[in-house]
């Protein structure tokens, strides 16, 4: 009844259909005239797009009003003359430019004769994908140009490649590391690392830090650390920091009072402390891919949406190979950077490289088509195949580590031991892992060796430290020895 | 000729109970069935009686030190100097099969560390803070521990010189050589490795399959452990040709050359399929045979006999040699690694197995 308060000029036609209608039943003993309305069942379109429905009735008392209402509400009116027998028209719908994929929209049609009978039938209008499949490289266009940007990301990595490249110059002592440099290069002082990096940037790691590791200067204790024994220039012995010779390369690294090599500590730190904390903290909490986050309107001087933006943004912290796929061509192995890289490394044992890089096409191209669900699915997934990366190359890093113990190599176990810390230590940052605190420090802090001494390490507590991690990503169990 | 009557026997199953696509069903059938009698021929024959004779030397060995340090006296040092002797020979007859558990329990690191670290070792005596099996300990334990410990650095350690102390560290010593042997024998008696060797990885011929450990265990193992460990570290040639005499298996008992002869003829009869218990049987040689490299076969062959020749020519101390002559060090270095050469091109490529053991990971 709401609706013929809201729809005056219903009131006008009401009136001369009740004459009509009175009229019509002196003369006629038959109750019923015909009356039929037929409208198109299901239509589809993506969205911000206007469907047509057509229309075709009959009333043989003669059409009175047609009405349209959307979703149980406002009854709109359609008919502009109600003299004609046959009614033949059409409906346009426009679906919302902020439709998601799994919205659908019924538009239930309503004609009344002049004698007040009524018939109705309704369309089921459904929002069809933008993109309706995924592409196999992960580049995606609005209006034919990209929507694709996370050059910050390149950036970071490229500040940790430096880093990295510093470090190792220090590990074979072509040059004394200094903290103050490091410490200019974390956070970028001057766009360019206070002269440190050979390009510039507005972006820095520093900032993009896990709060608690920022807190207790993870970085800048190690920085510190690798600067006192650069400058010492000391051998490495049992609680004693210094330089130590890895027997494979005959290269030396610089570790610390327990064995931990600065260079690993740092380069696979920042993967866990600002990538993957950034990927699950930042880029995956509900504030930058959630439902909520802006999909529709573009931001502003660029081709791309929030949500878009922000799935991107994890995905260069991934940095893989546009094509990125498993059983990756050794041809092509310079271009896997860090996550990627690692991912690589495990790839033959759990796939990874397909599973990662589909999650994340499907969830942007889920993005495009404005499909939530379809990108909470994916979202999903990549928190825990990004983590079981992670754990896979940890348990590598313990099967390098068993083996340099095996071969007696000290040096060799202590570099591959910092890898282990590093990446069971990458364990912590997300928020959904499946292992708990208690149990990453205790592989870190004990099971390493004792008392966090890489010297105290034992096979029988890397075994351990193996079992704990296939015990939690049982699908390791089968590959743990051949990681 | 059992090993025959079963691969007659599987053959003629086979044919009575499909038939057979191919006209000569010998060849495919055979060399998966032959594969798998290498496996079971190589477990029971000649891995698990060498752990067992391991097993018994490390007991032994036990039993000596304890003699010993009751009764402290030339004779009592000698036998324990011969069970030292006899246990570390024995090891190199079980350290070649390496793949499976022994791979990951750091048994080889346990017992088999050099050179040792006297320093370390007297270190250990003098404050008893140590931790066994550690990374940080493993130059400090083991036969060359042992060997330091018995034989001084000249090779004679005064009666007067085994303090309860030393004694104490010696039998710390052989106590975990004898736990670490009975755990590893039972990792490789008792865990699922054994079974899916024999069983349902003995067939194949990809990475994991036993073959492809066999192949690679040997790249791996002899390229290491008998070629640079033996020879090519105290010969100088992984340190610029500067000789690290210091640097040789058995340094101070003086008994290197018998010791890589040990290795060497462990080799050659792990080739041929022979063991402590049987003289013949399924082996890597006749499975080259059976897939046409009869040459390869008999190549592999005279070149461990060849080798082994070479070998005992060296003075029985190979820290002596490097003295005396480097060069012949050096000539048997060039010969393991034409072996080498062998093992990862012709035979690896042959049999369709992937070598892939890698030294270094690139960082």
């Amino acid at each position: 009844m709401n609706y013929l308060k809201n729809f005056r000029p219903f009131y006008g036609l009401l009136a001369i259909a009740m004459v009509l209608a009175m009229s019509a039943c002196k003369d006629d003993k038959n109750d019923d005239s015909a009356l039929t309305l037929v409208v198109d069942e299901t239509i589809s379109a993506v969205r911000a797009n206007t469907v047509t429905i057509n229309i075709t009735g009959f009333a043989e008392a003669r059409a009175g009003s047609l009405t349209a209402t959307l979703d149980g509400g406002t009854a709109e009116e359609l008919l502009t003359t109600s003299s004609n027998t046959e009614v033949e028209t059409t409906y346009d719908f426009t679906i919302p430019a902020d439709a998601k994929l799994s919205d659908t929209y019924s538009i239930t049609f309503e004609l009344i004769d002049i004698t007040l009978q009524r018939t109705s039938a309704t369309t089921l209008i459904s929002v069809e994908p933008l993109l309706a499949t995924t592409p196999s490289t992960y580049g995606f266009e609005r209006d034919g140009n990209t929507t694709v940007s996370y050059s910050g990301q390149n950036e970071r990595l490229d500040m940790v490649k430096a880093m990295k490249t510093y470090l190792v110059q220090g590990d074979k002592r072509e040059t004394t590391i200094s903290a103050a440099t490091l410490n200019d290069a974390y956070a970028n002082v001057g766009d360019n690392g206070n002269g440190f990096f050979d390009f510039t940037s507005t972006k820095q790691l520093k900032d993009k830090t896990f709060a608690p590791d920022l807190d207790n200067n993870f970085m800048e204790n190690l920085f510190a650390e690798a600067e006192a024994v650069s400058q010492a220039g000391t051998n490495a012995s049992n609680g004693v920091a210094g330089f130590i010779e890895r027997e494979n390369s005959g290269s030396t690294i610089m570790v610390d009072a327990n064995g931990r090599e600065f260079t690993q500590l740092i380069e696979k730190g920042l993967m866990g402390t600002v990538m993957y904390n950034q990927i699950y903290n930042t880029y995956f909490s509900d504030g930058r891919t959630g439902d909520d986050v802006e999909n529709t309107t573009l931001r502003e001087g660029t081709n791309y949406t929030d949500l878009e933006h922000h799935w991107d943004e994890a995905f260069g912290y991934f940095n893989p190979p546009l094509d990125f796929s498993s059983n990756w061509p050794e041809a092509r192995e310079d271009e896997v950077r860090y996550w990627s890289d690692y991912s690589n490394v495990v790839d033959p044992f759990i796939r990874s490289n397909d599973e990662i890089m589909n999650a994340f096409l499907i969830g942007r191209t889920a993005i495009v088509n404005n499909d939530l669900i379809g990108k909470n699915t994916q979202r999903a997934i990549l928190f825990e195949k990004l983590e079981l990366v992670a754990a896979a190359t940890s348990i590598h890093y313990i099967n390098e580590s068993l083996k340099h113990l095996n071969d007696g190599q000290i040096g060799e176990a202590f570099h591959t031991l910092s890898e282990a810390w590093a990446f069971v230590n990458a364990l912590i940052y997300s928020p959904n892992r499946r292992i708990s605190l208690d149990q990453i420090e205790t592989i870190k802090e004990t099971d390493l060796g004792a008392n966090g001494n890489f010297w105290n390490a034992t096979a029988v507590d890397l075994n351990r430290a193996k079992d704990t991690l296939v015990g939690i990503f049982t699908e390791l169990e089968d590959v743990k020895d051949q990681l | 000729m059992k090993c025959s009557l079963l691969a007659l026997l599987v053959c003629f199953l086979i044919s009575c109970e499909t038939q057979p696509e191919t006209p000569d069903p010998n060849t495919m059938v055979d060399l998966a069935e032959l594969r798998q009698e290498i496996a079971i021929h190589l477990t029971n024959n000649l891995i698990v009686p060498a752990y067992q004779d391991l097993s018994e030397k490390s007991v032994a060995l036990n039993q000596a030190a304890s003699a010993f340090s009751t009764d402290i006296n030339e004779e009592k040092l000698n036998d324990l100097k011969i069970a030292h002797q006899a246990f570390w020979n024995c090891w190199q007859k079980t350290s070649l099969y390496y793949f499976g558990p022994i791979v990951n329990n750091g048994l080889r690191a346990g017992i088999n560390t050099y050179p040792t670290d006297p320093e370390k070792i007297e270190a250990n005596i003098l404050t008893g803070t140590y931790q066994i099996g550690s990374l940080g300990n493993l130059d400090a334990e083991g036969l060359p521990a042992l060997d330091y410990l018995l034989n001084n650095e000249d090779g004679i350690m005064p009666l007067g010189e085994f303090t309860q102390e030393r004694l104490d560290y010696i039998a710390t010593l052989t106590t975990a050589i004898l736990e670490q042997v009975q755990n590893a024998e039972a990792d490789w008696n008792n865990g699922s490795f054994k079974d899916n060797f024999t069983g349902t990885d003995a067939t194949g011929t990809d990475v994991g399959s036993a073959m492809g450990l066999i192949v690679n265990g040997i790249d791996l193992h002899f390229q290491r452990f008998v070629r640079d460990g033996k020879v090519a570290i105290p010969a100088g040639l992984r340190s610029a040709g500067v000789a690290r005499p210091h640097s040789v298996e058995a340094r101070y008992g003086k008994y290197s050359t018998s010791l890589l002869l040990s290795s060497l003829n462990a080799y050659k009869d792990y080739f041929n399929g022979k063991s402590i218990i049987r003289n013949d049987g399924p082996c890597i040689l006749e499975y080259l045979r059976q897939i046409d490299q009869p040459v390869l076969a008999d190549q592999i062959d005279n070149h461990f006999t060849i080798l082994i020749d070479k070998v005992e020519l060296l003075d029985a101390s190979i820290a002596d040699q490097i003295e005396i002559d480097n060069e012949a060090l050096v000539e048997v270095f060039l010969s393991m690694q034409d072996l080498v050469a062998i093992f990862k091109s012709d035979m690896a490529s042959v049999m369709g197995i992937s070598i892939t053991n890698q030294d270094n990971d690139g960082d």
